[in-house]
């Protein structure tokens, strides 16, 4: 039996050394290695999407491939890697000193914006977004291609747009507090979690450094699309960077301040109450009309029916279907107002900026019925569910 | 003695014994299937967790959008819930083996009493979810996890109490309830690894992934076990301790190489990268010495020697999908060569031979734990009640 006690001693030391070995041990965020840098974007930019709509989704794990077909299919497309390699140097140099690294991130100039996107925020940020493993999806770079990226649909955010469908404003670009409420709901209905076990603090920085890759990849993004599309530039790259980020810096400044044409508040109705049920009524017809708000013409057969359409990020996106109570961007009446008010620009969904409050109030009022047929009015239920033949 | 002489099996016995076939190899797949889940780094591609065994049947919108890694990680749910209700029909008959009646019952509504209350306790983690996404906070479900704890000790006390009664597949009957209750452990592993994720993921997925590799060590050593224990392949005393030691060794050994390969995968430290190279030297040479061993004599063939060329040819195979996973994860070239491993595009023919590397370590496990069982098995258990061999 020596040998078993040998076997025995192997088996507690491993133990042993596992426990001592666990990152789990006093858990603190561990932040990336001070030689780890922001590679140059490689993927292609997505310039004009086509004019036919997508048959569907991506084959798994074939995203860059399917975005890279759009040329061929009669979008516009720019291949990065087609910029000469000492541009690259330059620019590369260029984001490099605005931006930092993903160890010590920073953005020069970013007071402007009246967000706290100090370099100490962001540095704490970084080791948040790492060690909560956001980079396995949205990547290093924010790109929204970690290794599980291509493996999930919806695919993870590429923040380097510098859109976001969760923005409740007229701007493609969230407000700080739209960005928190995210992180901690996640999205229902797609694999980003809801990150609510974790300090108001952590939440923050995670935010803040999403807001850094966003405003670096949209910097690089415009860049780029200068250097490929337009030809040039300038001479002095560096120079167009910091251009390019003030211009970045003052849209996110704008998406922080009070919506001129705020959405008003919405109380919930009673379904039994006949003012209410004519309230579902007009907004039924006014989802149903193109005169009015012409939200079928998306939504076909209130979303049921599978009618891709593509983002700017060239990805096919299925308008929701809002007969299943699953709400991505929030399902408090103002949220759903603000994006019927806003539109979702990222989803091509437009913005119904002259809709008055009262057929705002109506509209919203319908959609966050629809997935109840019992609190719908009959005449209306008997359209969005029509009985079985 | 010839078959013919030992006791005639009794229906339960021989049910026993094809269910804990069946549930190795349904065990094999789930492993299989979990090794795709962390290759593809998919263990959160659907945050909500419980979710229904059937919902991937319910959910046609995942198979016409193709959700790679959906499905894959709902197929590992899938298979775990196949695991645990063939564990459970496994651990249910077994008990009918039981010969002495007080006990049958006892074990048997023990067993079924931590069915239940683990099935309710599932439930109550779905309420405690949706409380949760509610915004109302996260609380536990502390009854029915309670009540989990006291059926599972109410069914080990049971089970020691009819081994140590002297009854016949006491200890088999013991192991199987162990091997229940491990396999509802890991399966909450499996879960909390999703629900806490923001707090403890990556650890709870190593710990998940480690603990794999002991629940298949006990269903494999159950499957067995429950096998009819031919006296004639009986090892002798003077073979037993020229190899017995050693076979208890390498099991030990190749999981602590397994953890360390759990810690490669879902960490990528450089000290675990380290200590799963150095460890896989020790392996191969203990596995090495140890077929040695047990081919050196005539005994040792006739008896041993299936499993020990079964054992060489295992370690072959995985000392090759070792070196190709490890080029493939850390040796990367081009445009990846900068790249931090843990960030690097997962390609379809690199997470299949890290998969692969993963099931044959595994294979590798089960083959010198049969090996390890088949040196210290000692007279048929058909034989005697009251044997007291080191495994019946």
């Amino acid at each position: 039996m020596q040998w078993g006690g040998v076997g025995l001693g192997i088996a507690g030391v491993g133990f042993a050394l596992v426990i001592l070995a666990s990152p789990g041990c006093g858990r603190s965020p561990s932040g990336y290695g001070s030689d780890v840098r922001y590679p140059l974007r490689t993927d292609p930019l997505v310039i004009r999407t086509p004019l036919l709509p997508p048959t569907g989704v991506a084959a798994p794990g074939r995203l860059d491939e399917s975005i890279a077909a759009i040329a061929s299919n009669g979008g516009t497309t720019l291949d990065p890697k087609t910029l000469p390699p000492e541009r690259q140097t330059e620019l590369t140099a260029g984001l490099v000193e605005l931006f930092g690294s993903p160890a010590s991130p920073t953005v020069e100039g970013y007071e402007k914006t009246g967000l706290d996107l100090s370099p100490s925020r962001l540095e704490q940020g970084s080791k948040v977004y790492n060690s909560l493993n956001c980079n396995q999806c949205h990547g290093l770079t924010g790109d929204g291609r970690g290794p599980t990226g291509p493996w999930v649909y919806p695919y993870p955010r590429d923040f380097r747009t510098g859109h976001f469908k969760a923005s409740k404003g007229p701007s493609p670009k969230p407000t700080f507090d739209a960005l928190t409420t995210l992180l901690r709901r996640g999205v229902p209905g797609s694999s980003m979690q809801p990150y609510d076990l974790i300090s108001d603090d952590d939440v923050r920085d995670a935010t803040a450094y999403t807001i850094h890759l966003s405003i670096r990849g949209e910097v690089e993004f415009r860049l780029l699309k200068e250097l490929l599309d337009e030809g040039d530039a300038g001479d002095d790259l560096a120079k167009e960077c910091r251009s390019k980020l003030a211009r970045v810096l003052d849209e996110w400044r704008k998406a922080q301040l009070p919506h001129v044409n705020p959405v008003p508040a919405i109380a919930d109705g009673d379904p039994n109450d006949e003012a209410y049920r004519e309230q579902l009524r007009r907004g039924y017809r006014l989802f149903e009309n193109h005169d009015g708000a012409g939200c079928s013409s998306c939504h076909q057969n209130f979303g049921r029916t599978e009618h891709y359409q593509w983002d700017v990020w060239g990805t096919p996106v299925r308008p929701s279907n809002l007969t299943v109570a699953e709400y991505r961007w929030g399902k408090q009446p103002s949220e759903i107002a603000a994006h019927i008010r806003f539109g979702i620009l990222a989803a091509n969904m437009p913005a119904h900026p002259y809709l008055s409050d009262a057929k705002l109030e109506a509209l919203t009022a319908f959609v966050r019925e629809l997935p109840f047929p019992a609190r719908l009015p009959p005449d209306v239920r008997s359209q969005v569910y029509p009985p079985a033949r | 003695m010839p078959d013919s002489m030992l006791p005639p099996r009794t229906f339960a016995e021989r049910l026993t014994r094809v269910l804990a076939v069946i549930v190795v190899l349904a065990t094999a797949i789930l492993l299989l299937i979990g090794g795709m889940v962390t290759s593809f780094r998919a263990g959160m591609t659907d945050k909500v967790w419980p979710t229904e065994p059937w919902y991937l049947a319910v959910n046609d919108q995942v198979w016409k959008e193709e959700h790679a890694g959906f499905l894959i990680e709902h197929s590992h749910r899938a298979m775990g819930f196949i695991v645990g209700a063939l564990a459970s029909l496994l651990a249910v008959t077994a008990w009918f083996t039981e010969r002495k009646v007080p006990w049958r019952w006892a074990g048997l509504v023990a067993t079924l009493l931590l069915i239940v209350v683990y099935g309710e306790f599932h439930r109550d983690m779905g309420h405690a979810w949706q409380t949760r996404i509610a915004g109302q906070g996260l609380t536990w479900p502390k009854g029915s996890a309670i009540g989990c704890a006291l059926a599972a000790v109410l069914l080990l006390g049971i089970s020691v109490g009819s081994w140590r009664s002297g009854s016949r597949w006491g200890r088999l009957r013991l192991l199987i309830s162990v091997g229940l209750i491990a396999v509802m452990i890991q399966g909450l592993l499996g879960g909390f690894r999703v629900f806490l994720d923001q707090l403890l993921g990556t650890e709870l997925a190593a710990i998940h992934g480690t603990f794999a590799q002991l629940v298949f060590c006990i269903l494999v050593a159950a499957m067995i076990l429950a096998g009819r224990n031919d006296p004639n392949r009986e090892v002798s005393a003077a073979e037993r301790s020229s190899v017995g030691g050693m076979s208890l060794a390498l099991p030990a050994l190749i999981v602590l190489q397994l953890i360390w390969g759990v810690m490669v995968r879902h960490t990528g430290t450089p000290l675990s990268q380290r200590l799963h190279i150095l460890t896989a030297f020790l392996v191969t040479g203990l596995a090495i010495w140890l077929c040695v061993r047990c081919l050196a004599t005539p005994e040792g063939r006739k008896k041993l020697g299936f499993y020990a060329w079964h054992l060489l040819v295992v370690l072959a195979v995985q000392i090759l999908l070792g070196v190709e996973a490890y080029m493939g994860k850390f040796a990367a070239a081009g445009e990846h060569m900068a790249m931090d491993p843990k960030l690097r595009p997962i390609t379809i023919m690199a997470a299949s031979i890290r998969t692969a590397h993963l099931l044959i370590g595994t294979g590798l496990l089960a083959t010198a734990v049969a090996l390890a069982v088949r040196v210290w098995r000692r007279g048929p258990m058909e034989n005697s009640e009251t044997s007291k061999g080191l495994l019946q």
